[in-house]
């Protein structure tokens, strides 16, 4: 899937050179400068908890230390290859970014809601919300589908399989 | 002899209505799993583990391995109807399967593609049947600096082998060993990379990281080229079916090629998505005609999957006999049989035999019975693909969250999916492999646990690891493997070439 889209990212920076979205290059110094600090971060963390020798072999941060100083090496290597490198193949173009966004940015705030309003209501929302504003359907379908789905849902999962999922002041009121 | 015995035993095992039932739903839910784009191999186990918990683990294992298989066969749909891999191990499906179904001549495409999975998988089945006691046995002697020195291998044939950039992959395997020290460390009960944050004492668990990285991911990949899916009418009728077959003896020298690289790069953790590409590459090198190939040519779907399936197979082998698993999907299992309380490795094969048999006879049964159903059922799962992208995405998302949270109920959890749904699209993008990060998460504890039993029994000294011929060469084997991309860059120097198959699986 991946080197699909890839070919296809090489294929429009051909077409369209500049401005036609983010640039890898940009993409993967900021993901190397990123991972390099969280590794520094986490080797610090190990040193604090000790990571040398103790009476009883190595300590607690003996291992991930070594892990984590090869992960920051490492980090570094890849954003220097990076910055070498002078291309302008792009990562995504503005109008994926803007796709992908459609389904991130609702994708948090329904994981957000789920603790407040339990993750039945929540999907229910969260799938009639998708099909009415990004599958331009209409309300009475996205709010049918919405309920059967998470109907079925609570019914496979609380009755079936008595396995308990989060929910909120709905599920209360009906007395679950 | 007594191998033969045994798996007879295993087959009374599955034979039961329950076991075979289970095998039935495990094989269509893995079908679904691989058709929709989102819910892998890897993450479609991941998700149906904590269903499982109340089952006996060997029920649990036979429904979770036909999930796989199912997949296993799922992602050819997708790619030969829709040219789109459902799998990252049927990217190369896509080269001649979808021209085939551009020519009309899907139901062929599919038969092939079905068939050579099936024969790959069943040749990775008999060589699980007949070498995993063996290696087992063997095994059985292993002490703490053994099994440091085949983990370790393990990790460096990743590095040895994966075809993306070295510093990305040894990257994904840190942060991999990294994940799985967070929380309570179990022998000095110190808290490890917690940061004060409650909720990071009990750890990462492998099954939030896998539907994250792989499932939100997946998603987010797929909705970048818009909502629409575009696919090619499938008609499979026993016609075709048998037409197909009358000409696959002609093929078996590709096949053979194609099940010889799957089982070695199933068994050592290259993985599936390298076996693939390797037995597409090799049927073409050898072929009389390589133009025709990416064209249509049936030769460039059944090498493939056969590969690819032998691989997938093998890839648990190692599981089974060492608790190493050769691939994504065979950690998400091995990090079941923990939880069902399982201690993978040798003794499984002395300790559990109706588990260990039981699943082995699952996969000859599931595999034919996959085929079968396959077979007759390709019309209805192109259906599946039909339902418009903007009503599935949301339930596939649903089903992840679902999923993430069940494993603890923990809502934490789903927000650490989300996190990792990004960075698992990210990386995807920038060609980090993610199977090694998998991996070394499910391996992280018992990794740490030899090295540090080995340290005391040696009082520290690293010669421990080269105290024995067997352990020596393992560790020197793997040392070679992780230095390889050294001797690489020395012979790419000289050749001036770089070619970068993306593998995201």
């Amino acid at each position: 899937m991946s080197s699909a889209s890839h070919e296809e990212n090489a294929a429009v920076s051909q077409e369209q050179p500049a401005g036609g979205g983010l640039t890898r290059r940009s993409v993967e110094l900021v993901v190397a400068s990123c991972l390099t600090v969280l590794a520094v971060v986490l080797a610090l963390d190990n040193m604090k908890i000790g990571a040398g020798w103790g009476d009883d072999g190595p300590q607690a941060g003996y291992f991930p230390l070594r892990i984590a100083i090869g992960v920051a090496l490492c980090s570094v290597g890849v954003f220097w290859n990076a910055f070498r490198e002078r291309s302008d193949e792009l990562f995504v173009t503005w109008e994926q970014l803007r796709r992908v966004m459609q389904v991130l940015v609702p994708l948090l705030i329904y994981v957000a809601a789920i603790p407040w309003l339990g993750i039945y209501v929540a999907s229910a929302i969260f799938i009639a919300c998708f099909m009415k504003f990004a599958g331009k359907y209409p309300v009475w379908k996205s709010v049918l589908t919405a309920v059967i789905t998470n109907v079925a849902m609570f019914y496979i999962f609380e009755m079936q399989f008595a396995v308990p999922l989060p929910k909120g002041p709905l599920e209360a009121w009906f007395g679950y | 002899m007594e191998d033969f015995n045994a798996l007879l035993h295993g087959f009374t095992v599955v034979l039961t209505l329950q076991n075979a039932g289970l095998m039935l739903i495990g094989i269509l839910l893995g079908i679904v799993v691989g058709v929709l784009p989102g819910l892998g191999g890897p993450n479609g186990v991941a998700i149906l583990l904590p269903l499982t918990f109340g089952m006996s683990p060997t029920s649990a294992i036979i429904l979770l391995s036909c999930i796989y298989w199912g997949a296993l066969f799922g992602g050819a749909i997708t790619s030969v109807l829709f040219n789109i891999p459902g799998e990252a191990w049927s990217v190369a499906t896509t080269f001649d399967g979808y021209p085939m179904a551009q020519n009309g001549q899907a139901g062929a495409a599919l038969t092939n593609a079905f068939t050579g999975s099936f024969l790959g998988a069943i040749a990775g089945v008999l060589l699980i049947t007949f070498l995993a006691p063996r290696v087992a046995a063997f095994a059985l002697e292993f002490g703490p600096p053994e099994f440091f020195a085949v983990f370790f291998l393990t990790l460096c044939s990743f590095v040895g082998l994966g075809k993306e950039p070295k510093p990305k992959i040894m990257i994904s395997m840190g942060l991999g060993l990294l994940l799985a020290e967070v929380g309570m460390d179990t022998v000095s009960g110190d808290l490890r990379m917690t940061f004060g944050f409650n909720t990071l004492l009990r750890g990462f668990d492998f099954l939030v990281v896998v539907i994250g990285l792989f499932g939100i991911s997946e998603i987010l990949i797929t909705i970048e080229d818009g909502l629409a899916f575009k696919g090619k009418k499938a008609d499979i009728d026993l016609k075709v079916v048998l037409r197909t077959w009358a000409q696959l003896p002609r093929y078996w020298m590709t096949m053979l090629r194609s099940v010889a690289v799957g089982c070695w790069m199933g068994v050592t953790p290259g993985g599936a998505v390298a076996a693939s590409f390797m037995g597409y590459g090799l049927a073409k090198r050898f072929s009389k005609d390589p133009d025709s190939f990416g064209k249509g040519n049936p030769e460039g779907v059944l090498a493939p999957e056969t590969a690819a399936h032998a691989a997938g197979t093998s890839a648990l082998l190692p599981m089974l006999a060492l608790g190493i698993p050769g691939s994504a999907t065979a950690a998400v299992l091995l990090g079941g049989l923990m939880i069902w309380g399982l201690q993978p490795g040798p003794l499984l094969f002395t300790e559990q035999k109706d588990f260990v048999w039981g699943l082995i006879a699952s996969m000859y049964l599931g595999n034919i019975a996959g085929l079968i159903i396959v077979l007759s059922t390709v019309p209805l799962f192109a259906a599946i693909l039909k339902i418009p992208f903007s009503i599935i995405a949301p339930m596939i998302l649903m089903v992840c969250a679902v999923g993430a949270y069940t494993v603890l109920s923990s809502t934490d959890d789903i927000w650490f999916m989300a996190i990792f749904g990004i960075v698992g699209y990210a990386f995807k993008k920038l060609d980090y492999p993610l199977a090694p990060l998998v991996l070394a998460i499910v391996l992280g504890d018992r990794l740490e646990d030899s090295f540090r039993q080995s340290m005391l029994t040696s009082k520290g000294s690293l010669a421990i690891f080269w105290s024995n011929g067997l352990c020596g060469t393992i560790t020197t084997l793997a040392i070679l493997l992780l230095l390889s991309p050294v001797f690489g860059k020395l012979r790419a120097r000289l050749r001036n070439g770089k070619t970068h198959v993306a593998t995201a699986s």
